[in-house]
């Protein structure tokens, strides 16, 4: 079985969403806690059964679709997908255990179980065309998710979501078939299989052009100012469970793809294009953190507040050295996590009082102390304090950017600062004072089934935060040896410079564990 | 020895979780006593570490476990005991044990008792870690530790405007220094490749001086930062809005001088760059200087004995940034213990004057609370540095170092300073216990503190008269990871000329501020009188106009420039553009679907227009062709082969 | 004395003939039996011709066979040319009629079933493309051209309805300008070349080695104007939208495949061997009109308010699409227009069909024309099956994968891709994305809409029976499951594209 452990993993809530149509609607919910536990225990089978030495991909599978042109059923699991994978699996399952009741709930769950096949097909996916799919079938979920269940502006923000993405992975697709072509030319068989792409040398110029076209469809995916627009659309108008899942695991995608495809494929101009997307990433830390800190609406100001942490995870996946990319990985489960328990919190709220807006409370500290801890705690993860779990991820990755660049590391740091001030003055506004709104005067606390979700994070929050190893290990080992690749792959003298040589740097890192020792 | 330090660490934290446990729940007296006693059972275990480095045992070093290990980069929570951080966990110990017990008093009818001690205990724990970890990473874990903790003690009654207000400037503008304190670890680590105190200092030597520079200036900015240093000084009086407590512990004795302890704990990288040492001493005695002239003037209780802490730290930045690093230190050990006294003993006189702070509205207290007046006499005794109180063996000592180091102008600065702290102290001490008892026009009867408080407020008393003694015994300790630089005024008769005379200084300030504050003709001030309309004074009272400054030159700037971000370049530039390519293609569709008319006559016209515009093409083309190849070389730019 | 002129039948290989003349003499059939005994009911003519269209399949399938063997095989004094692309284009002409003739089984009668005309003339029909495609003679090109768009007429009009009438008539005077272009050009290539077999005009040409350019161009202007008319190219597609909406949805899904793809394979006869042999006035033009037809026919489906219409553009779209298999005219992108065009018939039979089943004689008083938006608006709460399969012939057409479309479109892009038409490609891309827009129009309609009238005035279903819903279920799974049946059928047209040297 463990063969086979990752198409289970892709097909197994597939199947069940299928079936889900056969079962009564009262029922459906404890059907979809039931599937999406297994699920979960299955993805944390296949950590306990991953090997975390292995550096390389594990759990291959291969089934040829249509070897006439080269496209493979390939899927693999490495350190760096492994641990959105179990996310993506625990998120599920919180989402579906703590779903407040919603109309058509039955719809609802069978949707997000379709969700959870593309979001894990995508991270297994190691066939270009094969992940395609999965990226692309993961919008019509949450196409449905936002425009059936959402807010007054849902068609706008679900049709603006689909088609800024579509567009995007379009014109990335049109990347792919370029790469397959340049590989027929060189071995003279078509494959859009990964790891066959991992051992094709282009010249500099194909690598600038190409990196260009998979960029447009990841950036839009993250998303990077300045196609960062349609995100607090989606956010705003999405259901609780919407936002939590398009936070925690779709944004992913695109940073997940930036390391699985543009740093491998294309490592001169990743070297090339270093700095204008470290530009970029700096705008988009510090403008967006702004632009949240101008928001009225509580969702809103989360929504802006993950585009600028993104912004720190492309910094740390463009330091192109080990420590930076292990940190935006990291940071990737850690800003998922923390900010789709911010999601949740909101949804909290809103279910109560069934506005965002910020003005509306105050003083909830008095009448819902447990929520205010809580929420406390998942905000001062969000500005990145110690023995929480962004920290690890926000320091590494500005640790990694720093060996490259520190000036814009200086101006990215101001995430810290900048952060803090949005977070702090919202989180002032909402729970501070005395209440004000009688509406807000006796809210109940929050009850069972939102601690149900909401505990699990708290824990996982401060656990990673303390201790990150059994996460940071196994992501450590896939990325040296992706640097290593790059490093070796590289043609031009600055990326050879710019992209570190761990063969030796590896003796080093022993030796000082000794030393520390 | 480890197991102590181990014990020393985390009884706090349990004490911490174990308040937390109740936080929601109503007042519950054993949520005040069981912290209290964990923290003294780590003031135990620091004791006992204490007396093994004192009895020449060896330094205590432990790896508890790999915290983050990745690339080259390895860090472990690691701790060390050694002369430097035994010296903060006893001052660290001793002074929130006080508190701790202090405050089951002073908290007494406060509804959120627990989560006090709750938060109280967690700051104890930050900075443990801060003062015992081994490497940068660490430090900076209790460094922000320290910081969250004081955000929530500051803002403890956040039903306060001001207070959560300030909570948050306090949090913010550590933030930024701590950006600066970032960079300079990354410095650290990518020159040094290791975050390892020991292992960094050893490999800085070799490297060139630019970077070290850099090194020590923006280690520096993150101590600028938590000891409020200008320009990020505002926080702290702002401060003052949180329970008086947590003003002694935190404002005064412990977090504030995690700055001073990063430098001498840097010592080998700032002895390396002595420009950027005397860059901070300068700093440190402009700052001395600054927050004594706005303590003169000032009429809040607390506010005042805070800006003596900002001018007191100024003075071991001195010493620090000489060289001096082991009497900053003892400076700092002996501040602590009498400026935690002072605040105390403010506490008291706030609850007996019902939480009123402005002096000029007291008077007359010493009958009331007797032992309230002695102890923040003696502690302003021993603040303004006569002998033999603490104060004068570790000021006085810096004074000497500055002297001796040659640094005259920071010498007189000080010497000046030393006389304006002596001013403001007696000031209000005689503002609050001596002249007639103005607080009877408010109706106020105030009552004593409860007897344990005095009680537990009495080691420090203790301390602030006798610390002094320990000097020899600490420089022989402490000096064994610190340069022993002994400071002595060669000729005798310039030691006891400057000693004299300083202490003579001195006694004029305090005589003249009791002449001026202890007489009976003091009347609450109601800006009418000659010297509030003074420039001076107003300027003073105004804290130099900064916070006026840093909110409309600064905050107000931000907000409206992120409304303008958001409400004009993100929606009307960014996001307009996106819809506004989708509307083009729409309305391109709207403004040519006109073609289909329906009508077939049209129909044909379009048929035979397109017919004749190829044929007309097929003309141009038949001419053209014979320029085929250069017409090939364009098109084959739009791909066409 | 002459020679008296003898003829062997062997070398006339009539076989080749077999497909064609099989329809033929169904037809004939149908109507003798119409002559016997009148009205019966239209299931028996139904099943007749699906009899006779599953021999012609079988026919083809031997000549397949033939094919596969012995390569491109010439009859009936060369007229006849059975090579890949004939056997492939038959394939699907007869396919899809197959899929198209069981949609008469309605169950609201409508008009034009009653008549055993109807089938006969559907039966002409096919046997008159199946002749467009399996030469390369132009005259017979013609001929066949003229039996199905004649028949072609009659079939609109005899919906019965005004709009139907009109299209008709629409139709056929464009369709006569366009026969006329079609002769103009074939003429002026037998002045040109003394030969109306395309490959003896290809050869000749090649031989004086384009020595009179101007009228090579003049001819191939015409054969693009009557070409562009059948396959609708922009400008030559204004009669597109009014005869589908004219025509029943059914007959007007079934107009958006087969007429078009007859069409193709005479251009793909006719203009590549000109491109290839350096005619780049053609390229450009091709690549213009390409790029064109796709964009601008999205950009007025978007704008449509009535989903057939919009279906209409979308087709046209498609055919832009499909054109620059042509422009390019490598054996992959052929390879790729055959695999699209395959899987495009599939998607696009099955949307038609979605609103035949969903035609009601009496619309309700809010709806203005038969298959307006707002009619499918909160589909998902009353017919959630229906919506649900609507939803995915939508997603395929638009291109979302694994969805059968998709592929089409991946290969085609790669095509452009391989032979260096990068602008093109990106075109392509950015085109599939308009296009995203209206078809996910009607998924936001069905989906997150609430219902216009809460009554029972739509009905989705109504005409549903039995063999309209395997039809409909049959092009559903081909639409999810394409990917399972695509390599097999990618190498099948692969060989045979290449084996007939395209």
């Amino acid at each position: 079985m463990l063969d086979h452990i990752l198409s289970i993993l892709i097909f197994f809530p597939a199947l069940a969403a299928v079936l889900g149509f056969a079962i009564q609607k009262d029922s459906i919910r404890a059907y979809g806690v039931a599937v999406a536990t297994v699920e979960f225990a299955l993805s944390l089978w296949l950590w306990f059964s991953f090997d975390s030495d292995v550096s390389g991909m594990q759990f291959m599978e291969q089934l040829p679709l249509v070897p006439a042109f080269g496209i493979n059923y390939i899927l693999g699991v490495d350190g760096i997908s492994l641990f959105i994978i179990i996310m993506a699996a625990f998120f599920t399952m919180i989402g579906i255990a703590s779903l407040t009741d919603t109309k058509d709930e039955k719809n609802m769950i069978i949707t997000l179980l379709f969700l959870q096949m593309t979001m894990v097909g995508v991270f297994v996916a190691l066939d270009a065309i094969v992940f395609y799919i999965f990226w692309e079938l993961s919008l019509v979920p949450m196409l449905y998710i936002i425009g059936a269940w959402g807010g007054p502006l849902r068609v706008y923000a679900s049709v603006k979501f689909f088609l800024y993405t579509f567009t995007g992975s379009l014109v990335m697709l049109v990347g792919m078939l370029f790469m397959a072509y340049f590989y027929f030319q060189a071995t003279g068989t078509w494959s859009f299989a990964i790891l066959d792409w991992y051992r094709l040398i282009l010249p500099e110029s194909f690598q600038l052009w190409l990196f260009v076209a998979f960029f447009i469809g990841f950036a839009i995916k993250v998303p990077m100012f300045p196609f960062h627009t349609w995100l607090p659309y989606a956010h705003g108008q999405a259901p609780t469970i919407g936002s939590v899942i398009l936070a925690a695991i779709l944004l992913k995608m695109g940073t997940y793809a930036f390391i699985r495809f543009s740093l491998p494929l294309f490592p001169d101009a990743s070297v090339f294009y270093m700095y204008p997307i470290a530009v970029l990433a700096i705008i988009m830390i510090i403008y967006t953190a702004m632009v949240a800190y101008a928001q009225k609406d509580i969702k809103q100001l989360v929504a802006y507040s993950s585009v600028s942490h993104m912004g720190v995870i492309i910094l740390g996946t463009f330091a192109l050295n080990v420590e930076g990319i292990s940190g935006s990985v990291f940071l990737m489960i850690a800003h998922g996590i923390v900010s789709g328990a911010l999601f949740l919190l909101v949804g909290v709220i809103y279910d109560r009082r069934h506005t965002k807006m910020m003005s509306e409370f105050g003083g909830l500290a008095h009448v819902m102390p447990r929520y205010a801890t809580i929420f406390a705690i998942m905000m001062m993860a969000a500005v990145g304090m110690p023995l929480m779990i962004n920290f690890v991820g926000e320091f590494l990755s500005l640790l990694g950017f720093y060996q490259q660049s520190h000036i814009l590391t200086l101006l990215a740091g101001i995430a810290i600062i900048v952060g803090a001030i949005y977070m702090l003055a919202a989180y002032k506004k909402m729970f501070f004072g005395i209440v004000t709104n009688e509406a807000n005067r006796n809210l109940p606390d929050v009850n069972k089934r939102e601690l149900v979700a909401l505990i699990p994070l708290v824990i996982i929050t401060i656990w990673l935060g303390v201790y990150p190893k059994p996460i940071l290990e196994p992501i450590n080992n896939s990325v040296e040896s992706i640097v290593q690749l790059m490093h070796d792959k590289s043609i031009t003298e600055e990326a050879k410079s710019r992209i570190p040589n761990l063969v030796k740097a590896i003796e080093i890192t022993r030796t000082s564990a000794q030393g520390a020792n | 020895m480890e197991l102590y330090l181990y014990i020393a660490l985390f009884s706090p934290l349990v004490g911490s979780l174990f308040a937390a446990l109740f936080a929601a729940s109503p007042k519950s007296l054993i949520a005040g006593v069981v912290p209290s006693l964990l923290l003294f059972t780590s003031f135990v275990a620091s004791t006992i570490l204490l007396v093994n480095i004192l009895s020449g045992g060896d330094i205590v070093h432990v790896e508890m476990m790999t915290w983050i290990a990745t690339g080259n980069l390895y860090i472990p929570f690691g701790f060390v005991v050694d002369q430097v951080s035994i010296t903060m966990m006893m001052v660290v110990t001793v002074v929130s044990t006080v508190v701790h017990v202090y405050s089951i008093g002073y908290m007494d009818h406060d509804k959120s008792f627990n989560r006090f001690f709750a938060w109280l205990s967690a700051f104890v724990f930050s900075m443990m870690i801060l003062v015992m970890s081994d490497n940068f990473a660490g430090l900076f874990i209790g460094w922000e530790g320290v910081g969250l903790c004081s955000w929530g003690l500051i803002g403890f009654w956040y039903h306060k405007e001001s207070a959560t207000w300030a909570a948050n400037e306090a949090f913010i503008m550590n933030r930024i220094a701590d950006l600066g304190m970032l960079i300079g670890i990354f410095l650290v680590y990518w020159n040094t490749g290791t975050l390892q105190y020991d292992e960094a200092f050893a490999v800085m030597p070799a490297l060139n001086s630019e970077i070290l520079t850099w090194m020590g200036i923006f280690l520096f900015v993150g101590a600028m930062g938590k000891s409020a240093q200008f320009p990020l000084h505002t926080w702290l009086a702002d401060a003052m809005e949180g329970p008086t407590p947590v003003s002694a512990l935190i404002h005064a004795a412990t977090m504030v001088t995690a700055g001073v302890y990063l430098v001498v704990r840097a010592n080998p990288l700032y002895d390396l760059i002595p420009h950027v040492g005397l860059f901070i001493a300068s700093l440190g005695a402009f700052v001395a200087l600054f927050a004594a002239s706005m303590a003169l003037v000032n009429r809040d209780m607390k506010r005042i004995i805070a800006y003596s802490t900002l001018s007191q730290l100024g003075y071991m930045f001195v010493a620090a940034g000489l060289g001096a690093y082991w009497v900053a230190l003892f400076h700092l050990m002996a501040h602590a213990f009498f400026k935690a006294l002072l605040f105390l003993g403010a506490g008291n006189v706030m609850h007996a004057m019902h939480d009123e702070l402005d002096p000029f509205k007291m008077g007359g207290l010493k009958k009331p609370l007797k032992w309230t007046f002695i102890m923040m006499t003696l502690a302003s005794v021993a603040l303004a540095g006569i002998y033999p109180f603490a104060g004068f063996f570790s000021k006085d000592l810096i004074l000497e170092v500055s002297l001796i180091e040659h640094h005259y102008i920071i010498y007189s600065v000080l010497l000046f300073t030393a006389g304006l702290t002596a001013f403001y102290s007696f000031r209000l001490v005689a503002l609050i216990f001596h002249g007639e008892e103005r607080y009877k026009l408010f109706g106020i009867d105030p009552h004593e503190a409860y007897k344990f408080v005095l009680i537990a407020m009495s080691p420090l008393l203790i301390l602030a008269i006798i610390a002094g003694s320990f000097k020899m015994t600490y420089f022989e300790m402490v000096t064994a990871v610190l340069p022993a630089t002994q400071y002595h005024v060669h000729s005798v008769v310039t030691y006891w000329i400057m000693t004299i005379g300083t202490q003579l200084f001195v006694l004029l300030a305090i005589a003249f501020a009791y002449k001026k504050y202890a007489n009976n003709r003091i009347t609450v001030p109601n800006g009418t009188s000659k010297m509030e309309n003074r420039l001076c004074y107003k300027i003073l009272s105004n804290q130099y106009y900064i916070p006026y400054v840093y909110e409309e030159y600064i905050s107000k700037p931000y907000r409206e420039l992120s409304e303008v971000f958001w409400k004009h370049v993100d929606m009307k530039v960014v996001d307009a553009s996106v819809d506004g390519i989708a509307n083009i293609i729409y309305s391109t569709g709207e403004k040519t679907r006109t073609m289909q008319s329906g009508n077939l006559s049209t129909m044909l016209k379009w048929m035979v227009a397109g017919t004749v515009a190829l044929l007309s093409l097929a003309v141009v083309f038949g001419l053209a062709v014979r320029y085929s190849d250069e017409i090939k070389l364009i098109f084959s730019g739009l791909g066409v082969q | 004395m002459l020679e008296p002129v003898n003829v062997s039948l062997e070398s006339l290989n009539l076989m080749t003939l077999a497909p064609m003349l099989i329809p033929i003499i169904g037809a004939l059939f149908i109507l003798i039996i119409d002559i016997v005994k009148p009205n019966l009911d239209k299931t028996l003519y139904v099943m007749l011709s699906l009899l006779f269209l599953l021999l012609d399949l079988g026919a083809i399938a031997e000549s397949a066979g033939i094919f596969a063997v012995n390569g491109t095989v010439m009859g009936v004094f060369d007229v006849m040319l059975i090579d890949g692309l004939a056997i492939l284009s038959q394939l699907i002409i007869v396919g899809a009629s197959l899929l198209f003739i069981p949609l008469a089984l309605t169950h609201s009668r409508f008009h034009e079933f009653s008549y055993p005309e109807f089938f006969a003339l559907f039966l002409f029909m096919i046997s008159g493309f199946q002749f467009m495609v399996a030469t390369d003679n132009l005259i017979l090109i013609f001929v066949g051209l003229e039996t199905a768009s004649l028949a072609l007429y009659t079939l609109i009009a005899m919906h019965n309805r005004d709009k139907s009438f009109e299209a008709a008539v629409k139709y056929f005077t464009m369709g006569a300008l366009a026969a006329g272009f079609f002769s103009f050009g074939s003429m002026v290539f037998y002045a040109l070349t003394g030969s109306v077999e395309i490959n003896q005009i290809a050869s000749v040409l090649a031989a004086s080695n384009y020595a009179d350019m101007g009228y090579v161009l003049v001819g191939t202007v015409f054969m693009l104007g009557s070409i562009g008319f059948k396959v609708s190219l922009v400008p030559f597609h204004t009669w597109t939208p009014d005869v589908y909406e004219g025509a029943s949805a059914a007959l007007a899904g079934y107009m958006s495949i087969v007429p078009k793809i007859a069409a193709f394979i005479v251009a793909m006869r006719f203009f590549e061997f000109l491109i290839h042999s350096g005619v780049v006035w053609l390229e450009v033009i091709l690549y213009i009109a390409v790029v064109v037809t796709m964009t601008a026919s999205n950009m007025w489906a978007l704008v449509q308010s009535d989903v057939k219409r919009m279906l209409a553009y979308s087709s046209i779209s498609h055919a832009g699409f499909v054109m620059a298999a042509i422009l390019i005219g490598t054996t992959q992108s052929n390879s790729a227009f055959f695999l699209y065009w395959i899987l495009f018939s599939f998607t696009n039979l099955g949307a038609f069909s979605m609103l035949w089943i969903s035609r009601q004689k009496h619309l309700p008083n809010h709806q203005r024309t038969d298959h307006s938006y707002d009619k499918f608006a909160g589909m998902i709460k009353k017919s959630p099956v229906a919506a649900v399969i609507m939803g995915l012939f939508m997603l395929s057409l638009a291109g979302v994968p694994p969805f059968a479309l998709f592929w089409g479109k991946l290969y085609m892009i790669s095509s452009a891709v391989t032979s260096g038409y990068t602008v093109l490609a990106l075109i392509m891309a950015l085109n599939s994305a308009i296009a995203a827009y209206y078809y996910l129009k009607l998924i936001v309609y069905m989906f997150m809409k609430e219902p216009v009238t809460g009554n029972h005035e739509h009905v989705y279903a109504i005409n549903a029976t039995l063999a309209l819903k395997t039809i409909i279920g049959f092009a559903a799974i081909g639409t999810v499951f394409a990917l399972v049946a695509l390599n097999p059928l990618l190498e099948f047209i692969t060989t045979f594209v290449y084996n007939s040297g395209y």
